[in-house]
């Protein structure tokens, strides 16, 4: 016993020091220079400690070979000691001493004398009170063995094995488990694993759509997918944030949705091959102004957000055709201090003070005889530096709703003019062939593998189930020895007080004294 | 027979008042050395099945690596991805059905590069491989080998980037494996430059640039 609680505290403790050091990260793991990155840079917390540390696997407890051995050895320590005691136990249970030598009711640790009762009597109070009864009769004294709920004892096993499946499950999880991230656009796959894993498994997000309140919140998640392995297609089925799509013994939980992507494609013209053809994410976002522009009727000729293509120093814009008019001018927004934004419109063909405009978020301004209101400040999603051949290597592209509320793509290099593209229209510039293949949101897909979840809940049911019965479905057994003269009664060493309590209740429904030594202190 | 409801005389005895705290064995052998050799069995088979898992065998239809013919290793040491070793043979599926061994293109010059059409950094570097071979094909050629994907992808991506150089398919992920592509962090792109002989002169992993690639071509003597 001692030994036992020393070894479990040896655990506890190892365990301990896995939650109070930083543990490498999972994403991590398999990858030994990502650790070694990871490592260097806990060296200013543990300084000359460090290596020794990661040596002694103290940066990946869990995972160390030694705690392993350590959980693995004590299941061992726990199954040796189940076995152990089965057969006496189940000897207790299914083959007890059903007659005791007449020194055990003197001797034994519960033990009480009633007024004298006949068997005809006691028979059916003992049964009311849920024990079986045997009786014998030798030499004129009748002997009474009652015995109640003696499986019971069993339940102390399936906490036992209970005990040994959890650590089990945790050892086939450890070894057989798998969690990963997928971030993907629709229409695209990703793998599962790392490259050449011989169980590979690719995911192709067929769609995938976001549900969101009017505030914003997230309703739902729900994404198509087909699974593929080792290029074979496998599965195919929708996933949802709380309802995982289910193959193989993985599990694809969609986590994410992100609805601003774009895929773009590019070809050379000279020799009709693809140059570029991504689906990216515009993590990013481009502040720009949204504005209305009216004649001087009032008639409405743009309502727009302009997606900049010049970056000013301290402004950014684009030049708009304001439609219906042959008028150009250049829109774009420039800060205010912290917090508030500007509109800065010029016309480059107006002149003096009619030919440039400044006017606050709200507000409305003329510039050569046209209403321009700021309406506010749009963000749009942008990305930076996708490697888009023709442009340089800090290629924005930003991804706005045009005037018709059509999507449109603009890419904007420093040495290059800006390219807009709408959906599915070919432009070609400087010898490529640009085509915006339309927006394409992107999927957050957790791929994971339990396989000892099982093991864990059935031990969660058996624990409470074992821990239930042994605690709560009260067990007694009992010995009786009946002489004309006195009702000798003993029993098990317990540390409850039940029998003191059966034995009350047995000699009021007999109709005989309560023993002093049993009576309930008033 | 005895009554039902009559003690047999011969179960007679005492009582132990705590039978559960009692041991059926003891000793040092059932105590320590069974549920050590227990520890050491489970261990061992949880082993096995990990190195199991990891084995690069030969996929279903037989294609992956096989044995480098003695008269095709100039080197006289066991084939490696190394620099100056005679490269891993295999043999591979083409997306047509048909089938490609390495040791048969020996002769020529020949890149070697692994990809995925999931693979982003492997889109952008294959238009400059394509462009390499396209205005240099006469004096080496590329062997693009798929990793893992189905046919169709694969012809799919060939026919849009201009892929006009033998291509296969690593069906099992086995030849990647045994290549060891991407070196410590395994991963693609990866590139493998072999001279006439089949010898691995250079290795590039991660993205090649149009530099790079020239590099690796002229370490295999295919200079501009």
């Amino acid at each position: 016993m001692r030994f036992a609680v020393f070894y479990i505290a040896t655990l506890a403790t190892f365990a301990m020091l896995g939650v109070l050091i930083p543990q490498v990260p999972e994403a991590m793991r398999g990858n030994s220079a990502a650790i070694a990155v990871w490592v260097e840079s806990e060296r200013g917390t543990f300084g000359p400690f460090t290596e020794t540390m990661q040596r002694l696997g103290l940066f990946e407890v869990f995972h160390a070979k030694w705690f392993l051995f350590a959980l693995g050895f004590l299941v061992v320590n726990v199954t040796t000691c189940t076995f152990n005691r089965w057969s006496p136990t189940f000897r207790n249970v299914f083959r007890p001493p059903r007659r005791v030598p007449d020194s055990f009711f003197d001797r034994a640790h519960n033990r009480t004398v009633l007024a004298p009762i006949g068997i005809d009597a006691l028979a059916p109070a003992l049964r009311k009170l849920r024990y079986g009864v045997e009786t014998r009769v030798e030499n004129g004294t009748t002997y009474v063995f009652a015995d109640r709920h003696p499986w019971t004892q069993l339940a102390t096993f399936v906490s036992h094995l209970a005990l040994i499946l959890f650590i089990s499950g945790g050892l086939i999880t450890w070894f057989t488990g798998f969690s990963a991230e997928i971030f993907t656009g629709e229409g695209t796959t990703a793998p599962v694993f790392a490259v050449s894993n011989p169980n590979q498994l690719q995911v192709r997000v067929d769609s995938t759509t976001g549900r969101f309140g009017d505030q914003g919140n997230a309703l739902d998640f729900r994404s198509k997918l087909t699974i593929f392995k080792n290029g074979r297609e496998v599965a195919h089925g929708t996933t949802t944030v709380n309802d995982p799509f289910k193959y193989g013994g993985y599990r694809f939980h969609q986590v994410g949705y992100f609805a601003d992507g774009a895929e773009l494609r590019i070809r050379d013209v000279a020799t009709g091959n693809a140059v570029f053809h991504e689906t990216f994410p515009l993590e990013e976002s481009t502040a720009a102004p949204s504005v209305t522009m009216t004649d001087a009727s009032g008639k409405t000729l743009l309502v727009d957000t302009i997606a900049p293509t010049d970056f000013l120093a301290g402004a950014s814009g684009a030049i708009v055709h304001v439609p219906g008019t042959d008028r150009v001018i250049w829109v774009g927004i420039t800060a205010k201090g912290d917090k508030a934004w500007e509109l800065v419109a010029f016309d480059p063909q107006g002149g003096g003070q009619s030919g440039q405009v400044r006017v606050a978020e709200g507000a409305r301004g003329t510039i050569s005889g046209i209403d321009v209101h700021f309406d506010r400040v749009a963000a749009i999603p942008s990305a930076v530096g996708l490697g888009i051949p023709g442009g340089d290597t800090k290629t924005l592209a930003q991804l706005a709703k045009g005037a018709d509320g059509a999507d449109s793509l603009t890419l904007v290099s420093s040495n290059t003019p800006a390219i807009s593209l709408a959906p599915g229209q070919p432009t070609t510039v400087g010898g490529l062939e640009y085509t915006f293949l339309g927006r394409k949101p992107f999927a957050g897909i957790a791929v994971k593998r339990d396989s000892g979840a099982w093991f864990i809940w059935i031990a969660t049911a058996m624990l409470v189930g074992g821990l239930a019965v042994t605690f709560y479905v009260p067990r007694r057994r009992l010995w009786l020895r009946l002489t004309p003269t006195a009702t000798q009664v003993a029993s098990l060493a317990e540390k409850s007080g039940g029998f003191e309590n059966d034995m009350r209740i047995l000699a009021h429904r007999l109709g005989v004294p309560v023993p002093p030594e049993l009576q309930e202190e008033r | 027979m005895t009554p039902r409801n009559e003690l047999p005389l011969d179960e007679v005895s005492g009582v132990e008042e705590r039978p559960q705290n009692r041991r059926e064995w003891s000793g040092a052998l059932r105590s320590l050395i069974l549920p050590l050799l227990l520890v050491a069995t489970i261990v061992g088979g949880l082993y096995y099945v990990e190195q199991r898992r990891g084995s690069s065998g030969r996929a279903a239809d037989g294609t992956g690596i096989v044995t480098l013919p003695a008269d095709k290793n100039s080197t006289g040491r066991s084939p490696s991805t190394d620099i100056g070793r005679a490269a891993p043979d295999f043999l591979l599926a083409t997306p047509d059905g048909g089938t490609l061994r390495l040791s048969d293109l020996q002769g020529q010059p020949l890149l070697v590069n692994f990809w995925a059409s999931w693979c982003t950094p492997c889109r952008q570097e294959m238009p400059e491989i394509v462009r390499a071979y396209d205005t240099r094909k006469d004096r080496f050629t590329v062997v693009a080998i798929n990793l893992q994907e189905n046919a169709a992808q694969v012809r799919d991506f060939a026919q849009e980037f201009g892929m006009m150089f033998p291509i296969v398919i690593d069906s099992n992920g086995g030849v990647g494996e045994a290549w060891h592509i991407g070196g410590p962090v395994k991963g693609i792109p990866a590139s493998y430059f072999l001279d006439v002989s089949g010898v691995v002169q250079a290795r590039v992993f991660g993205p090649m640039t149009a530099a790079t690639l020239a590099d690796g071509l002229a370490k295999i003597g295919v200079v501009e």
